[in-house]
């Protein structure tokens, strides 16, 4: 892959061709490799009860976090064919909320105008949502909010395949 | 055409290359290397990815060379019961609570791994560089407010009497 053709373009862009080119693999870990804890248990979720133990909004008083993510679940469910995916980044956002990322000096951004360069080039892009650290002005945490439906790593082709000829019947 | 088709469907070169513009807006001057923790959303359905970006893999990215050594990046999707409804995302309860507890463990292994939360660089970094007009420029560059503060030109026609004396 040393001779692997090379251009510069917007993160957005990049395929697996570019990190074949740059030397960069993708390996998929468990839970304990990717926390680095002795255990491969998760901790205990912080959400409320309401979230945890209902399917849909229930009946009855509700805190503006409970009620704001079944109403984000339902603009984001992923119904096939539905424009609902463009709702992801605001989903992204409030979860992140929800669950005090923006703790700590942190802010959260929507659309962040970024650029870096690329092949003697400079090539920008936007974060959908990202994390920012006022105090340091760096950015700690970026959220890509999927465009596409399907994803190749947890689906196989037969089944993209598929999918993709149901949309032409 | 199916190999086209997984490559547009795989989010992770997407993630990947945002990564690397993070680091280059989190270090303009000083190259440190980052682990940059990223998600990548498929609707409700979250995947996580730690990535380290060396500076010898961000100049072969600027110089558009093959990198000698390797990146490795860490990637993590929650292990649900059914890992084909996993893409229903948080609409499942027995997905909901997994994806929620991942979340939360993702948070604080960015409190404890990244090193962003608290300042850890240097302040005022002195660069010299030489500009086009053949003037040799000093740039001070505050790291905390990430920019540049200060140019201190001094010109290299004027200093030749001084050098030559």
């Amino acid at each position: 892959m040393a001779n692997c053709p090379r251009s510069a373009k917007c993160a957005a862009n990049w395929t697996n061709t570019e990190l074949f080119g740059f030397n960069i693999r993708v390996v998929d870990v468990d839970a304990a490799t990717f926390f680095e804890s002795d255990s491969p248990e998760l901790p205990p979720s912080t959400a409320s009860e309401v979230i945890l133990n209902n399917v849909t909004r229930p009946n009855g008083p509700l805190t503006k976090d409970e009620r704001q993510f079944f109403q984000y679940i339902d603009l984001v469910h992923p119904v096939p064919f539905r424009p609902g995916w463009i709702h992801v980044a605001d989903f992204s956002a409030f979860i992140t909320r929800m669950l005090n990322y923006d703790d700590e000096d942190c802010l959260i951004f929507q659309r962040k105008g970024v650029g870096f360069p690329m092949i003697w080039k400079v090539v920008y892009d936007r974060l959908d949502v990202c994390l920012m650290n006022v105090q340091t002005r760096k950015l700690v945490l970026h959220i890509h909010a999927n465009n596409v439906r399907y994803s190749y790593f947890l689906f196989s082709t037969r089944q993209i395949n598929d999918e993709l000829f149901k949309g032409y019947m | 055409m199916m190999n086209y088709l997984k490559d547009i469907c795989d989010p992770s070169p997407t993630v990947i290359g945002k990564a690397i513009s993070m680091f280059s807006v989190n270090n303009p001057a000083t190259k440190t290397p980052e682990c940059i923790p990223a998600i990548s959303m498929m609707g409700t359905a979250p995947a996580f990815y730690r990535i380290p970006v060396t500076p010898a893999l961000f100049q072969a990215i600027e110089g558009g060379y093959y990198p000698s050594e390797e990146t490795v990046v860490l990637r993590f999707v929650p292990r649900v019961p059914s890992q084909e409804s996993y893409l229903d995302g948080m609409l499942s309860l027995d997905n909901r609570r997994i994806i929620l507890q991942s979340l939360e463990a993702f948070k604080a292994l960015i409190t404890r791994v990244c090193p962003l939360f608290s300042p850890s660089s240097p302040d005022l970094i002195f660069l010299p560089h030489m500009n086009p007009e053949m003037n040799f420029v000093w740039s001070v560059y505050s790291a905390n407010k990430d920019a540049y503060i200060q140019y201190i030109t001094i010109m290299l026609f004027a200093c030749l009497p001084v050098l030559c004396a």
